[in-house]
């Protein structure tokens, strides 16, 4: 194959590339993935929101508790000490 | 039947622990202006415990404190007037002490209201402290179940909310 043959033969292979070709059927449909992938990555993002969630909300309540023993030492400590100074002033 | 209720009524007792006695008085409750109710029990006690910040001196002193501690439970009523509390009301908590095992150590009665120190002792060991202090406003009950120290119960007085009270000058 020489001079025109040649180029005949370049030109099929071009046209054949760069012919314009029809879609799959199935090209512009959507993509489904399996339901039990979409239900796991669910129950999957359920569980770290949860567990976050859990882990905050104990925080919270340990918070409280400290809070609230803080508190009720205090009021504790503020009537010893009254009834302390009271007796103070009654032995002098 | 009489068994029954004889039962079912230790079952209710033995619910608040040996050391906790009823410290609600209804009838103040719904007259007070502003009320504070801490009741924290073993669990809840060794929760808090473990949200105290060792870096901290306050938290530190606390740890040490209720080393030894079964719960803590306080009731405090204020009100806009005074002697809205009546000595019956005292009565109500101080029938409560009576038990043999509580023993009023203090007892301090002047014009500015009432305050009482009991502790109850087993096998002569002190297992739990009440206080109960009667102001012209205001009516606290305090509820120590375990072994504390008062005096260093009292140094604490001040260091986080309520100011130490400062003591008279003559």
């Amino acid at each position: 194959m020489d001079g025109p043959d040649k180029m005949d033969w370049l030109e099929e292979e071009l046209k054949r590339a760069l012919a314009r070709e029809m879609p799959p059927r199935d090209f512009a449909a959507p993509r489904r993935r399996p339901a039990w992938r979409a239900w796991a990555a669910a129950a999957a993002a359920l569980v770290v929101v949860s567990a976050g969630a859990g882990a905050g909300y104990r925080q919270y309540e340990g918070r409280e508790a400290r809070r609230d023993l803080k508190l009720a030492l205090d009021i504790a400590a503020a009537k010893t000490s009254r009834i302390q100074n009271q007796l103070r002033e009654f032995s002098k | 039947m009489k068994l029954l209720l004889a039962a079912a009524l230790a079952g209710c007792l033995s619910g608040l622990g040996a050391q906790q006695f009823p410290m609600q008085i209804d009838r103040l409750a719904g007259q007070a202006s502003d009320k504070i109710d801490v009741s924290l029990s073993g669990p809840l006690l060794q929760f808090a415990a473990k949200f105290l910040d060792d870096n901290d001196p306050d938290d530190a002193k606390v740890r040490k404190l209720i080393v030894g501690l079964e719960g803590i439970y306080v009731k405090c009523y204020s009100f806009k007037n005074a002697n809205v509390w009546t000595q019956a009301d005292l009565e109500t908590i101080r029938h409560h002490l009576r038990a043999p095992e509580w023993s009023r150590i203090v007892n301090v009665t002047g014009d500015d209201g009432t305050s009482e120190i009991y502790v109850r002792l087993v096998e002569k060991k002190p297992t739990g402290v009440a206080i109960l202090c009667a102001e012209p406003k205001e009516l606290t009950i305090v509820n120590i179940a375990g072994s504390i120290d008062l005096a260093s119960l009292s140094e604490l007085g001040g260091h986080f909310n309520i100011p130490k009270i400062p003591e008279k000058k003559e």
